[in-house]
């Protein structure tokens, strides 16, 4: 476990934006997923000691966040989801810079800086104005700059943000290569779903300033022998109005059919049980395998619901 | 070389203290400065007075050069003061236009481009930050201020050997002031700092900075002015001009009074610029302000 959240309550004036959150973060690489104002980048200001704990503590590699705000940022590398230059500056002058004030000396800051320029792939771009660059390039200087002094966990918020898909395609393979082979801890932020499946091992999902769920992505994908696709002929409408007096939660999947989940203890012939007594013939019934999307959904709607079940 | 064909490397070298890589603060903000020439010209100007002053002082310690110009019939008294008025007001001028010039370069453009946000992401305090800014602009307002008055003194100490007749009268009083001196450009320099950061942290807009800077050089000596002038009372002089130059009156003149005001009145006005001015650069530099989006 490399980072753990335990009650992190931050408010803004009188608006909770991160209420009572608790996590742990293990693994290579995390994806933290929530809709837009769930608190993901107020959860990484608060992790780099930019936004004041109103209560609770953030421990990053056993640091604790409020009494050593200065060493987890040594430790950290972070890629801000905005534009980030300083007019004027070339990357590689940029680079230096960030590398020297990361405690780097100025010569293994150069030397850094070059390397990290190439390895996201703008060797031959390197001593442009940062402003000259495209949009796509922009984004892969942040991700040199947060790269450049080595750090042990690596931060991304929204890392393809405006980037064609060539080029959301190399910058996902960049960073599952660091999470593969660098030895550091990655956090992705992003609500693109596939982008986090593809980079990371796990996931957390959160919602209104809450981690609604938390796990390995394979495992929270794995077939959910409670969970079923149907299609119905008759009166659908009264079919899961039936479910849900029988307990069942109901939802609708992308192609149209009906998503049955059963309570506890109970099986498929509870599911025909049900679809006899509202006089409707099942025609289409399978095990539901989750996808990331479907797992993400069903979090939100169960959190929306005032479940706000967190499995483990 | 194309993505991929190398693999990510981790870096694990020698990490420097703090302090020494707070030093890449101010010398990156002057990079940014001087990548505009007129910072250098307007250095070079700056400079240029210097010499000037040294030719002055070359002139009245030669007698050849006072019989070719006359200038034995200035007592020598006079020229004192007259010297030291005349550089105190251009160093002034000097440096309230490097002040328009460079100020705006410092913190702005950091916060146009939210580069703020990933320089504050590394391991170093805001007050290092802040104190690294000082420096720049402080050291660069310094080489038109008390750098020059300490170089001017030491050509002065130079050139008036004790055998020079001009010596036993001028040295003595040029000595004293020369403390005075220092004291009045150091304290130039931090307020024209300050107040120069914080028009520049105030705006994303080095632009804006610019008019922002002019606003406060020029405007609150403009009102009281005008205050004083439409409603017949006296208002004690609260710009940056005239406290300026008050405060140099007041080093000339110990004990006198100042526009009705004393030592107190503009010491007190000195640093309540310098305190308005660094909690403007404290409240722009929060990091959550920084970080709002």
């Amino acid at each position: 476990m490399f980072l753990e959240a335990e009650n992190v309550t931050v408010t803004f004036g009188r608006r909770r934006v991160l209420d009572d959150l608790s996590m742990r973060l293990q693994g290579r690489s995390t994806g933290l997923l929530g809709p837009n104002g769930a608190g993901k980048s107020t959860f990484i200001k608060a992790l780099l000691g930019f936004v004041p704990l109103r209560r609770g503590t953030i421990r990053v590699l056993g640091h604790d966040v409020r009494r050593q705000a200065m060493h987890i940022r040594s430790l950290v590398g972070y890629m801000p989801e905005h534009e980030s230059y300083i007019e004027g500056l070339s990357a590689v002058r940029l680079l230096r810079y960030l590398g020297e004030l990361s405690g780097l000396s100025p010569r293994d800051a150069m030397e850094r800086a070059h390397e990290s320029l190439h390895y996201v792939g703008l060797g031959e771009l390197r001593y442009r104005p940062v402003e000259t660059y495209s949009l796509g390039n922009q984004q892969r200087v942040k991700l040199a700059q947060a790269i450049v002094h080595g750090p042990k966990i690596l931060i991304l918020d929204e890392p393809t943000n405006a980037l064609d898909p060539e080029g959301r395609n190399e910058m996902l393979r960049l960073v599952r290569d660091i999470g593969e082979y660098s030895g550091s801890h990655v956090i992705m932020c992003s609500h693109i779903l596939r982008d986090v499946e593809y980079c990371c091992e796990s996931v957390t999902v959160l919602n209104r300033g809450r981690a609604i769920l938390s796990g390995v992505i394979e495992e929270l994908k794995k077939e959910d022998i409670r969970t079923y696709e149907v299609r119905v002929e008759g009166n659908r409408d009264g079919f899961e109005r039936e479910l849900v007096r029988h307990g069942c939660l109901t939802s609708q999947n992308t192609q149209g059919h009906l998503r049955v989940q059963l309570p506890e203890g109970y099986g498929t012939r509870y599911l025909f049980e049900i679809a006899q007594k509202a006089g409707v013939q099942l025609r289409h019934f399978h095990f539901k395998k989750d996808s990331l999307e479907d797992i993400f959904v069903s979090a939100l709607q169960e959190s929306e619901r005032g479940h706000g079940y967190a499995r483990p | 070389m194309p993505v991929h064909e190398m693999r990510y490397r981790s870096w694990e070298g020698k990490v420097m203290p703090v302090p020494v890589r707070l030093l890449s603060v101010p010398r990156y903000t002057l990079l940014a400065v001087f990548n505009k020439y007129i910072a250098a010209v307007l250095l070079g100007i700056g400079v240029l007075q210097l010499i000037a002053y040294t030719g002055y002082l070359v002139i009245v310690t030669m007698p050849e050069l006072q019989n070719l110009l006359d200038l034995e019939e200035v007592p020598v008294r006079l020229r004192d003061e007259q010297i030291f008025r005349y550089f105190y007001s251009a160093q002034y001028y000097v440096c309230l236009l490097m002040v328009l010039l460079a100020a705006p370069k410092m913190i702005s453009p950091e916060l146009a481009h939210r580069s703020i946000a990933i320089i504050f992401s590394r391991a170093i305090p805001k007050s290092g930050y802040i104190l690294g800014k000082v420096i720049a602009l402080g050291g660069l307002l310094s080489l038109l201020t008390w750098v020059q008055t300490s170089l001017l003194f030491f050509f002065m100490h130079v050139l008036y050997t004790p055998e020079h007749t001009f010596h036993a009268e001028f040295w003595p009083d040029t000595f004293m002031l020369f403390w005075k001196t220092l004291l009045l450009g150091v304290t130039m320099t931090v307020v024209l700092t300050f107040v120069g950061l914080a028009g520049s942290a105030i705006t994303k807009n080095a632009r804006h900075a610019v008019v922002l800077l002019l606003i406060v050089f020029l405007g609150p000596g403009l009102a009281t002015t005008m205050i004083s002038e439409i409603f017949r009372v006296n208002v004690p002089p609260v710009s940056l001009r005239h406290l300026t130059q008050d405060m140099g009156y007041l080093l000339y003149n110990p004990g006198e009074l100042v526009r009705d005001t004393g030592p107190v009145w503009v010491t007190f006005a000195m640093v309540l610029w310098i305190a308005v001015a660094f909690g403007v650069v404290l409240r722009q530099l929060r990091p959550h302000r920084v970080y709002r989006e």
